[in-house]
């Protein structure tokens, strides 16, 4: 109804014209519509409310008890509480009485050598290597002291003797506050990186002859999971006999490194490899990928990436482990944020982790020099042949094995290159774990996670004449652990240009094709092993984590090079464990 | 639609009076409306009907003080925090601080850990306002007496026991249990909702004290100033007040060194003196 009808009075159209009455009629016609008969009742199902807000919410609330094993087999050379404490007057001196007239220092002929010393005073209590206060003297003839690195220096919670120094300027009383011995952050897989152990297949550091059903086969040796079962199909590349081969076993021929030893039907005498051997797994025609997880820091509530200062930990309340190390409780206080994140495959997230960094932990006073740079690397079991030399195998050093990377370059071994050199808190990304994707498959599986190395810088010195240096062997813990946050489907779903509903995710085949894994409702068991299922509250969902953390030496029975020993200081070695049975069996082909 | 019709009377001869039937018409449309309500009107009703999320948690409030008052970007932590309790005497307040026999509790109670002494605690009341016609309870914390080694005699033919009553303040003290695991830390902390407190809004607590004495089974009500003032204004002399904040770092409380008289701060050391009321 927008029609207009203009009426012009009677003078506008001629001078002589007088305006006159006149009459318009205007019908106004309306028509009924039919509303709705009756009330409209809408019943609000409680658990359909809170399943909708549990699904659409994006923020997430993270707490771990952390249970730490750790101990301090590879203490300090030299300084206080070290190898040379028990070269010292206190430690040696048996004449009685003390600082007498008969006493000649440390040369008399009761006194102890340096060995009797160590005999005498070192004690290992839960672990931890230390010595009873030899003052008899002092007030407490039980007080442990701990050898350098001590407890406090490795313990979750703050270290209070240990001050950062940035104390209030007009009070000198006040140093500061305790430093931190390990940095906490929450991390995601973000995106991807090749190093030389991945480019263009997994790298093969060693083949073998095998023998399988009285045939002489060649083992392959990959220093990561090769995820490869018996028939599988591998496709070899960088040798003289590169080309699709079958799996005929995997594993060595006592049933030994099955995870990592692989068997292919081809004469091992011909058979070359180099540093451009690679091997693939093939999937139904998709060969595999292989390449490591960068984790990134998350996002939180408020900043785009979680900060430093996010979280606290706390000793939790009359909490040990059975070595009566005090288990501590970590909390993040800011609002985690997954809401427009997505992985290094463009899903949305599945995984956080939390990651953890060794501080260097120097202390201002007191003579401890702290931690050296923490490097990163992958955990491979012993296998020998991994260690690279200057030889022909050189290629070897891009392998990160976490026990074969040091500080001393060519001493004692030629270190391996690590993936980091200096890892801290300040960086944003991390090397996660290496893992292999394949297509066919749509899914990730971890192939090696990543560790974290480091000594304390005391023991890479020069030392004493009783304890010399540099001793290269140091501590290495896992690194990254993590929270599983939404499940995949465990069936792979197909789809072509008519279906509806393909996930943004979903895998483009080439041929028409398109392939997903359907990302699962929280709380939905599809049958699993662990569904997620987690608290939401406060508008947030709450994950905890029983983590238990331990601190491992690279080198406890010196099969990497890195065991130091001396006559009379050499680092206490480790007590190997046999098998009282062979667990091992070789797979039957024939 | 935007036709114009111009119609001249003169030239619609002989008439006088014209009418025009302009008609107007509504098309009936025949549209499900319970549809659209389903669709539409419903949603915006069961959302307005669902309660909002609140936020439960809680969180903790660290002590902090700012050596700059004028800068608060930059704090450094507190690690003590020290309430000295002061009871009136015949002649007002002593210019020492009150000790325990000064309020009925004797030797022997602290010596053999008696209910009169241990039991008797100082209740600190946290509200959202200063103004009593109009303000909540929001939390509170006890704090009850505790000998430390400060407290213990090192001389004398009675070493290692309890100093007597008349040598021991009516005091307690908080400290940071990570940097003095051995001090006393109920209290030091103070918790909070934690979406109450932003980093452009901080949230004021308002404390007001009470001392509940076990030895006499009296309750004293405590104020900020050790003089007497007309009841108008004695109510504005019960408050000490502590400002919650929070930012990148964490989230903090600071003590309001300007609303009330009665906090020193030494180093990174904090006394509180409260005081029994009285009135003029």
């Amino acid at each position: 109804m927008d029609e207009r009808i203009k009426y012009r009075l009677g003078e506008g159209t001629a001078a002589n014209s007088n305006n006159v009455d006149s009459y318009m009629k205007v019908e106004m016609v309306n028509n009924e519509s039919t509303l709705p008969v009756g009330d409209m009742n809408h019943i609000v199902d409680v658990g359909e409310r809170f399943n909708k807000e549990r699904q659409e919410g994006t923020y997430y609330r993270f707490s771990a008890t952390i249970r730490p094993l750790m101990s301090n087999p590879l203490f300090n050379i030299s300084g206080s509480d070290s190898w040379d404490s028990f070269n010292t007057y206190n430690f040696r001196n048996q004449t009685y009485p003390a600082m007498g007239p008969t006493d000649n220092g440390i040369n008399d002929e009761e006194d102890l050598t340096f060995k009797e010393s160590v005999t005498r005073h070192l004690k290992e209590i839960d672990g931890w290597f230390g010595y009873y206060s030899p003052n008899t003297f002092s007030d407490g003839l039980c007080n442990f002291i701990d050898m350098e690195p001590k407890r406090r220096r490795l313990s979750f919670t703050k270290d209070r003797f240990n001050l950062d120094g940035n104390g209030d300027p007009s009070d000198p009383s006040d140093l500061g506050e305790p430093v931190r011995n390990w940095e906490i952050t929450l991390t995601y897989p973000s995106s991807s990186a090749d190093t030389a152990l991945t480019t263009g297949g997994l790298l093969m550091f060693d083949k073998r002859a095998v023998e399988v059903g009285k045939r002489v086969m060649t083992a392959i040796g990959i220093p990561v999971l090769h995820n490869l079962e018996q028939s599988d199909i591998v496709r070899i590349t960088g040798t003289n006999y590169d080309g699709d081969y079958d799996v005929k076993r995997i594993g060595l021929d006592n049933g030994d490194l099955r995870g990592y030893y692989f068997v292919i039907d081809v004469d091992p005498t011909l058979f070359l490899i180099g540093n451009n051997s690679r091997i693939k797994k093939v999937v139904g025609g998709q060969e595999s990928v292989y390449y490591f997880r960068i984790f990134e820091k998350i996002k939180t509530r408020v900043k785009p990436r979680m900060e430093n200062d996010d979280y606290e930990i706390y000793p939790l309340s009359f909490a040990n482990n059975i070595y009566n190390d005090d288990v501590s409780q970590m909390i993040v206080n800011e609002d985690i944020d997954v809401s427009d994140l997505t992985d290094n495959l463009g899903r949305p997230i599945s995984e956080i982790y939390m990651t953890i960094i060794k501080t260097k932990g120097n202390q201002l006073s007191g003579g401890f020099n702290g931690f050296t740079n923490v490097k990163s690397g992958v955990e491979v079991p012993y296998m020998p042949d991994v260690q690279a030399t200057s030889g022909g195998d050189a290629y070897k050093v891009d392998i990160p094995d976490i026990r074969r990377i040091h500080d001393g370059f060519t001493n004692p071994t030629l270190s391996h290159t690590p993936l980091e050199n200096n890892v801290t808190i300040a960086s944003n990304s991390f090397y996660g774990d290496v893992v292999e994707y394949n297509k066919f498959k749509v899914s990730e599986t971890i192939l090696g996670e990543i560790n974290h190395r480091f000594n304390t810088a005391n023991r890479v010195g020069s030392g004493t004449s009783v304890a010399t240096g540099p001793r290269q062997e140091g501590y290495y813990y896992k690194a990254h652990y993590p929270y599983i946050v939404r499940n995949f489907s465990a069936y792979i779903e197909q789809g072509d240009l008519s279906t509806a509903g393909i996930p943004d995710y979903a895998e483009d085949l080439g041929d028409g094709r398109w392939l997903w894994r359907d990302f699962l409702s929280i709380g939905f068991n599809e049958g699993q092993d662990n569904p997620v299922n987690y608290p939401f509250l406060n508008g947030a969902h709450y994950l905890h984590k029983n983590l238990c953390f331990t601190l491992k030496r690279q080198d406890p029975f010196g099969f990497f090079g890195l065991y130091y020993s001396q006559i009379t200081s050499a680092d206490p070695a480790g007590d190997p464990m046999g098998d009282n049975f062979t667990t091992n069996f070789v797979q039957n082909v024939c | 639609m935007s036709n114009k019709y111009n119609i001249k009377i003169s030239a619609l001869s002989g008439v006088t009076d014209t009418y025009f039937n302009i008609p107007i018409n509504l098309t009936p449309r025949t549209t499900d409306q319970a549809e659209l309500v389903d669709r539409k009107f419903l949603d915006v009703e069961v959302e307005k009907a669902i309660n909002p999320i609140q936020d439960y948690e809680k969180v903790r409030f660290t002590p902090i003080y700012f050596p700059d008052p004028t800068d608060i970007s930059t704090h450094r932590a507190i690690d003590k925090i020290i309430y000295n309790v002061k009871f009136l005497n015949t002649t007002g307040f002593p210019t020492t601080p009150t000790m325990y026999s000064d309020i009925g509790v004797n030797n022997d109670d602290i010596r053999f850990g008696k209910n009169r002494f241990e039991d008797s605690f100082l209740n600190l009341s946290f509200y959202d306002s200063d103004r009593a016609t109009n303000q909540r309870l929001l939390s509170f914390i006890n704090i009850f007496p505790r000998i430390t080694t400060t407290e213990i005699q090192l001389t004398g033919p009675q070493a290692g026991l309890p100093k007597p009553a008349n040598q021991i303040p009516v005091r307690f003290m908080l400290s940071d249990p990570i940097e003095n695991p051995e001090g006393f830390a109920e209290g030091f902390y103070i918790y909070n909702f934690k979406d109450e407190v932003t980093a452009s809004l901080p949230k004021e607590l308002y404390m007001r004290a009470t001392f509940n004495n076990a030895a006499n089974g009296s309750i004293t009500n405590m104020m900020t100033e050790s003089v007497p003032y007309f009841i108008d204004d004695l109510v504005h002399k019960l408050y000490t007040r502590y400002v919650l904040y929070r930012d990148d770092t964490g989230y903090f409380y600071v003590l309001d060194e300007t609303y009330s008289n009665n906090i020193t701060r030494i180093g990174n050391s904090i006394t509180i003196d409260i005081y029994e009321i009285q009135a003029l």
